[in-house]
């Protein structure tokens, strides 16, 4: 046994803690073990949501973009913080050690001139030497540590930062600018690096009713609290392989909240975010079961001034028009799409086929998360470009949601 | 000659109806070594038994000297019936009242002359008594000078003089030779015989000796032959 | 002729079954020996291998503290480095299980708990149950056990354990059952999982670690990332790989390992005499076999196959019950050896035994090429001569006796030679003791034959008792020097080890005498001594201070430290300013009226003589030690006795250490009463006034009491061997009484003939048994007193830098030798039987 395996043990335990095991528990507004639940009912307040939520089980903030590069290089890269929740408070131990959450950080840069993909990928606890979420300036609680806090309060606007990988010296950190987000990462062992100043071109918007985003059927489903950004300007450097490029392109930003897992007959999802050519933003999701039918779908369109309607299942339709098998894997994730949105009929082919993050971290985590363009009916001229999440596809494990 | 009849007190050596019978390795054939032998030899008496080898004649003697019991009969020493006693006091018939002298000698490389002389005596627990003893008889043999040599340097001849030294220490009614000559050339043979023979005499001892010389055996006052285990008291071929 | 191999080898086992069976033992017991030595060895150091996998896993390096303090801040740089694939942070400490079945320290429960960080990203693929990962974190005490020590102890999860942690009890949880030892077999079960939090809590130091363990990235160069975290972390780290580790470890266990090794090596000797003089007697008592074969045309060649051929199935037999035995026997002293190993080296006890393959092969390969090696001289001789002379008798007795003067002459060469190479310079080499004790015990047997010549040659024999007996030893001197010679190499083993065992428990009991002159001492009941952590509360301290009774008390603090050259020694801080300092530490060097004063006052410290003689360091030269501040150099005021198996430590005023090294903690505290007072009646008040269980508080007498037992369990592992080997030589006292019974029948025949009763025989035989021991008692003896003065005077001085006051056990030698007697009696009593029963009948048969 070593240290090492045992880690690996425990994490085994803590993703087996977000396997789908129980559905919702009938309406309350906490778990059975007493996480805080997503209810219809949020009352949100701005910027300081943009920060943390202990108290609920899972939190993430996840943003993908395209990006082109001054000589005509174009990049679609992701950048995700999750925070897995330990425990509901800091626990009371004498111990810097002593921790709340776990904090996942994922990102990925693809290469769409050369057709390479890279992921990055680190995992610390929360614990003032490697990782944190900071509370908001506003919210700070005095029983934080001192060490934690005299950082963050040189930093008010950032919402979590972590140690890089292994090997790599710097930190990854988010930030809230005031009207976008701000990421940096690096990791020397992968070769990239992003440095990436997002500014909103439309405002917040909250997906579902009230934020509040319903991942089942029925009169209490599964839920969490989440809210995009689909439109952020972006600007910033990315570094490839030595070479520092100058970049800029959109992003998509999301924040999901909440503590409740899949249901147990769920066996996945697809996602999708698609920046249209005329100004709209679409939202899908689907949640499958496990013989891959539609368990639950949603989806959210923005047009171009900002005006949100929100999707019923039967007002949209995916059709898989092609599948790839990873080589990593060995799963077989659907690789374009024909969608159906109210009278809109569109292609959706991904620019890589191989956009898959395969984490080593924990055992059994990988899934597909990748930069497509998005096709008219005829399946010819330009119509937007997004990025497609998919989950649940092979024996393999996700985050939960 | 003299047919024996009934055990006489002053017999010396006294057989009665002994055989002795060997197991052997083949099942349900066992080998007569000795068949009802019948004899007596009087005190003072000297007796050469010839034969040939395997007629039994060493088997007499080992039965003679209360080393090796028979199967069948009565051997008495002094008239005391050696089968009625127990192991202990056959040893101790052995110690006082046989002396033995062998083919091959059988003295102790490791023990001088006159130690090898004594050993009977130590055994028998009267070391320091036996010394005078001993230097008599060597005396007498003609090895007075030699008693501190080791015995692996004497020669055939001297070596068998030593034994009958050693043999007659504890002053034996009875003294037994097997084939004392066996081992040495006739002129030294006929040497060792006659020493036997003298000494036999000033010891007042009876001596019994197997020998396969019809030559030595004329030396005796009765000559018996033994062939196949049967002993003949009256060989006419002497 | 393999026909005839098979006919008559059966032959023969069947014609000498006890004497077949004593020299098949008798290989089997020097192959048991051996193996189970060999076995022992490597599983203690196994044992620290399998404990340092366990914690330390495959990490590339580890990275290590020069000072008592390894901040958990250095994490994020050894992070942030090039080539780090991952980095550990590990806390280590020692626990005692609180509960009534463990209270003393005999059977005390000492766990291993290791602190580790649960989320350490890894790429290992995982099998384990699914279970509440938060509560690792978020509950106080959660630890993981093994189902071993768990079901062992009748603990189930959920279930509280109190424990031990330097004076505090703690409280842990068993949280769940991992099975370590599935994954890492010789891992302890004793071990127990926890997270780094948790650790530091139950430490009561949050913020410390007692190491990083740095796993590199692929393709990363070693040497290089160690070089830059050296540079990045600066002077008060070590960073060393595992081999470093390693061997350092194996450099402590050295000597230990060493000392185990000759001893099994001796066993083997003896076992080989056995084997040797066995082979030898069965031939001579075959030669007239041999002689026939050779006259009926067969070859030199097919002799010596057909005599080697027996030799080797004679070995196999030897090898395939020794094998079983010495596992066994290796098993059943594990314990032993391993209670060795924490007192000596405060290393973790042996968990399991490891046995690879290699190690039966060679312990087979060494009985049965012994078997062979012993028998091809004789084997040789035998085929060689020719026919007649192998039918004539004597020739092979006289051989030996005509050698005896020459033999005796090589052993005298090979002794002299030794002593003299010894003075003119062989001395300076560390290993040099060896060479001396092996010379002594490669003398000793070719003194032999010559020595029993010497001593029963002159022997005025005038009856058939003890002195014909001795005499007749003398005459045989093919077999009975083999069995004295066995005797007394067996013998000078015992001899010289009691007189240093002995000599070191009286000097060590005087040192006590001096050192521990406290009434009442008082330590962390987890803690296994320097270098461990455990630790007293300063308040405990005070308050021990304010005790009724108490007019002094000496505090004290030790802990690893390293040399500028990087060389790890214990330091110790201690109250140098009471009045009873100066009697606790006896002098070698320097004036005690003012090395003392200046130890108090000065900064100056004292060294022990063990590191004094390893370093070379004595009154006026310097010792410089990493401290928080980087380098500082101490003056040495003076050097203590001390007797310390980790090579030694460096003494200094509790102040100078504090101020150093800003450290505060105490290991020990040493109260002194008022005139008067019983040491253990004040020890009762204060354990029935003490809130803290967690104290070893032992008095005065209980200390020596317990320090001389430890000692005793140190050697009680030497002491076995030294059985083994009386045994294997005490066997060969059998089997030459046994050969001698078989080939002297004739002679034996004779004594009957003359009239010796049975009981004079056996008496005979008892007699030459005696003889034998007695011989091997004068030899062994005289070889035992060198051996003695080698191994105190040369041998431990080199390895351990020990000053050793010699000390005669008169009574234990009388002990010993009337065991020797005795023994060598009962061994003679089955082949004097023997010898009884043979018949007068059998005369002439032998030689005829």
């Amino acid at each position: 046994m070593t240290s090492r395996q045992l880690a690996a043990l425990c994490l085994g335990w803590l993703c087996a803690g977000l396997l789908p095991a129980h559905a919702a528990d009938g309406g309350a507004d906490r778990t059975e073990d007493g996480w805080l639940r997503a209810s219809p009912q949020y009352a949100w307040s701005f910027p300081r949501d943009h920060w943390s939520h202990p108290g609920y089980r899972s939190e993430w903030w996840y943003l993908t973009g395209h990006l082109q590069a001054a000589d005509g290089r174009r990049f679609g890269y992701q950048f995700t913080f999750f925070r897995v929740g330990l425990l509901q408070e800091v626990p009371d131990l004498d111990s810097p050690w002593g921790a709340r959450d776990l904090l996942m950080g994922h990102a990925a840069l693809t290469d769409l001139s050369s057709g390479e993909h890279h992921f990055s990928e680190v995992l610390y606890r929360a614990m003032p030497l490697l990782a944190g979420f900071p509370e908001a300036a506003a919210h700070k609680d005095a029983a934080a540590h001192k060490d934690a806090a005299a950082q963050e309060d040189a930093d008010p606007q950032l919402l979590a930062w972590c140690l890089a990988p292994a090997g790599t010296s710097g930190r990854w950190t988010l930030h809230f600018n005031g009207d976008g987000f701000d990421l940096r990462m690096m990791d020397a062992g992968a070769g990239f690096a992003l440095d990436l100043s997002t500014t909103a071109d439309k405002p917040l918007v909250f997906q579902g009713p009230g934020g509040f985003s319903a991942k089942a059927k029925g009169p209490d489903p599964g839920a969490s609290q989440y809210y995009s950004f689909t439109r952020l300007r972006t600007s910033g450097h990315v570094v490839l392989g030595g070479d520092t490029l100058a970049v800029d392109g959109s992003s998509w930003m999301d924040k999901e909240f909440g503590s409740d897992k899949l249901a147990p007959r769920q066996a996945g999802w697809d996602w999708f975010s698609l920046q249209l050519a005329d100004g709209r933003d679409i939202m899908l999701y689907v949640l499958r079961d496990a013989d891959g039918a539609i368990d639950h779908a949603s989806g959210t369109v923005i047009d171009a001034a900002g005006g949100v309607s929100y999707l019923a299942a039967d007002e949209f339709a995916i059709e898989s028009t092609a599948t790839w098998t990873s080589p990593h894997t060995g799963a077989v994730y659907p690789s374009g799409w024909t969608l159906r949105v109210g009278d809109v009929s569109l292609v959706v082919r991904p620019l890589l086929q191989d956009q898959e993050n395969v984490g080593q971290r924990v055992g059994d985590l990988f899934y597909w998360e990748g930069a497509v363009q998005v096709l008219d009916d005829d399946g010819n001229s330009h119509a937007g470009s997004g990025y497609v999440e998919l989950t649940g596809y092979g024996s393999g494990r996700r985050p939960g949601i | 000659m003299n047919a024996p009849t009934a055990a006489k007190i002053d017999d010396a050596l006294q057989f009665e109806g002994v055989s002795k019978v060997y197991d052997t390795d083949v099942p349900g054939a066992p080998r007569h070594a000795l068949r009802d032998a019948t004899f007596r030899v009087p005190a003072g008496r000297r007796v050469a038994i010839v034969g040939r080898s395997g007629s039994g004649k060493s088997t007499l003697l080992h039965l003679a000297a209360g080393i090796d019991i028979p199967t069948g009969g009565h051997v008495r020493i002094g008239g005391r019936d050696l089968g009625a006693m127990s192991e202990s006091e056959r040893t101790r018939v052995r110690r006082h009242e046989v002396g033995l002298v062998f083919q091959f000698f059988h003295l102790l490389p490791h023990l001088s002359v006159r130690d090898n002389v004594l050993l009977p005596a130590w055994i028998a627990g009267n070391g320091t008594g036996a010394n005078d003893r001993a230097a008599d008889l060597l005396a007498r043999v003609g090895l007075a000078d030699r008693a501190g040599d080791p015995v692996q340097h004497l020669s055939g001849g001297e070596m068998q003089r030593v034994a009958i030294c050693r043999a007659l220490l504890q002053k034996p009614r009875l003294l037994l030779a097997d084939e004392p000559t066996g081992n040495l050339d006739d002129a030294i043979g006929t040497a060792v015989m006659d020493l036997l023979m003298t000494m036999a005499e000033d010891e007042n001892t009876t001596l019994v000796y197997v020998t396969h010389s019809r030559d030595f055996a004329r030396l005796a006052d009765e000559v018996w032959e033994i062939h196949s285990g049967s002993i003949d008291l009256d060989p006419t071929v002497v | 002729m393999l026909r005839f191999f098979g006919r008559s080898l059966a032959a023969h086992v069947r014609g000498g079954r006890s004497l077949f069976a004593l020299t098949v033992f008798g290989v089997a017991l020097g192959v048991a020996a051996v193996l189970a030595i060999q076995i022992i060895n490597r599983s203690s150091l196994a044992a620290f291998e399998g404990s340092m996998q366990a914690v330390s896993g495959e990490a590339d390096l580890t990275i290590l503290g020069r000072t008592p303090s390894l901040a958990d801040s250095l994490l994020p740089v050894v992070l942030g480095r090039p080539g780090v694939a991952a980095a550990l942070p590990l806390v280590r400490l020692p626990a005692a299980v609180a509960s009534k079945a463990h209270a003393s320290r005999a059977n005390a429960l000492f766990l291993d708990i290791i602190g580790v960080d649960f989320f350490t990203p890894v790429r290992l693929p995982w099998q384990g149950a699914p279970g509440d990962l938060a509560a690792a974190l978020g509950q106080r005490g959660w630890a993981a056990f093994t189902p071993t020590l768990a079901q062992q102890q009748g603990w189930t999860v959920g279930d509280s354990v109190r424990v031990w942690v330097g004076s505090r009890e703690v409280c842990l949880v068993v949280g769940a059952l991992i099975d370590f030892q599935s994954l890492s077999p010789l891992a302890s079960s004793k071990l127990v999982v926890v997270d780094i939090a948790q650790a530091q809590v139950l430490l009561g130091r949050p913020g410390f670690v007692n190491q990083i363990d740095v796993v590199l990235a692929e393709g990363a160069d070693r040497e290089r990332v160690a070089a830059d975290l050296i540079t990045q972390l600066g002077a008060g780290v070590r960073v060393v790989t595992p081999q470093q580790r390693s061997t350092q470890t194996a450099g402590l266990l050295a000597a230990f390992r060493l000392n185990l090794t000759a001893l099994s090596l001796i066993s083997l000797f003896v076992g080989l005499f056995l084997v040797y003089a066995a082979t030898q007697a069965s031939l001579v008592r075959r030669r007239a076999e041999f002689g026939t074969l050779r006259s009926l045309g067969a070859s030199r060649g097919q002799v010596l196959a057909l005599i080697l051929g027996e030799v080797s199935v004679l070995g196999l037999l030897g090898v395939a019950l020794g094998l079983p035995l010495g596992y066994w026997s290796a098993r059943a002293n594990v314990d032993v050896v391993s209670i060795a190993l924490t007192n000596l080296y405060l290393l973790d006890e042996i968990a399991a035994v490891r046995v690879p393959l290699s190690l039966y092969a060679q312990a087979a390969a060494i009985g049965i090429g012994g078997a062979v090696l012993g028998a091809l001289i004789p084997a040789l001789d035998m085929s060689r001569r020719d026919p007649r002379a192998l039918l004539s008798a004597f020739t092979m007795h006289e051989r030996i006796d005509a050698l005896a003067p020459r033999l005796a002459q090589l052993g005298i060469g090979i002794l002299g030679l030794s002593g003299l190479w010894f003075v003119a310079g062989g001395q300076r080499w560390q290993h040099a003791g060896f060479v001396l004790a092996v010379a002594l015990l490669a003398g000793l047997p070719l003194l032999t034959p010559w020595t029993i010549r010497r001593l029963t040659g002159p022997l005025r024999v005038n009856g058939f008792g003890l002195g014909y007996s001795l005499k007749s030893l003398g005459a045989r001197l093919q077999s009975s020097a083999f069995a004295v010679a066995a005797l007394a190499v067996a013998v000078s083993m015992l001899v010289g080890i009691s007189i240093m065992v002995d000599s070191f428990r009286d000097t060590l009991e005087v040192w006590i005498q001096t050192t521990v002159q406290a009434d009442i001492y008082v330590s962390p009941a987890a803690w296994r001594g320097p270098g461990e952590e455990g630790y007293l509360d300063r308040d405990l301290a005070r308050q021990l201070a304010a005790w009724p009774g108490v007019l002094a008390v000496d505090r004290l603090r030790s802990f690893a430290a390293y040399t500028e050259q990087d060389e790890r020694l214990m330091l110790v801080g201690v109250d140098v300013g009471l009045p009873v300092a100066s009697q606790r530490f006896s002098l070698l060097l320097g004036d005690p009226a003012t090395a003392f004063q200046r130890v108090h006052e000065e900064g100056f410290v004292l060294v022990g003589e063990t590191l004094a003689r390893r370093k070379n360091l004595w009154v006026g030269d310097e010792v410089r030690l990493y401290t928080p501040a980087g380098i500082r150099a101490f003056p040495i005021a003076g050097v203590y006795y001390d007797y310390d198996a980790r090579g030694g430590g460096v003494l200094m005023d509790l102040r100078t250490l504090s101020a150093h090294w800003q450290d505060d903690a105490l290991n020990g505290i040493a109260l002194y009463l008022q005139p008067g007072l019983d040491a253990d009646v004040v020890v009762d008040q204060l354990r029935a006034a003490l809130p803290v269980e967690a104290l070893d508080l032992l008095s005065n007498r209980r200390l020596r009491t317990e320090a001389i037992n430890i000692f005793d369990q140190t050697f009680a592992v030497t002491r076995l061997l030294q059985g083994i080997s009386l045994l294997i030589a005490v066997c060969g006292v059998a089997l030459m009484l046994l050969v001698m019974a078989r080939e002297q029948v004739s002679e034996l025949a004779l004594y009957r003939a003359l009239g010796s009763t049975r009981r004079q025989i056996f008496g005979l035989f008892v007699g030459k048994g005696l003889g034998m021991g007695g011989l091997g008692l004068v030899l062994g003896g005289a070889g035992g007193v060198i051996l003695a003065l080698i191994l105190i005077f040369v041998i431990n001085r080199a390895y351990f830098g020990w000053t050793i006051q010699l000390h005669w056990p008169w009574w234990s030698f009388g002990e010993q030798a009337l065991t020797i007697l005795a023994t060598s009696v009962a061994a003679s009593l089955y082949p004097a039987w023997k010898a009884s029963r043979t018949p007068a009948t059998e005369l002439g048969r032998e030689d005829s």
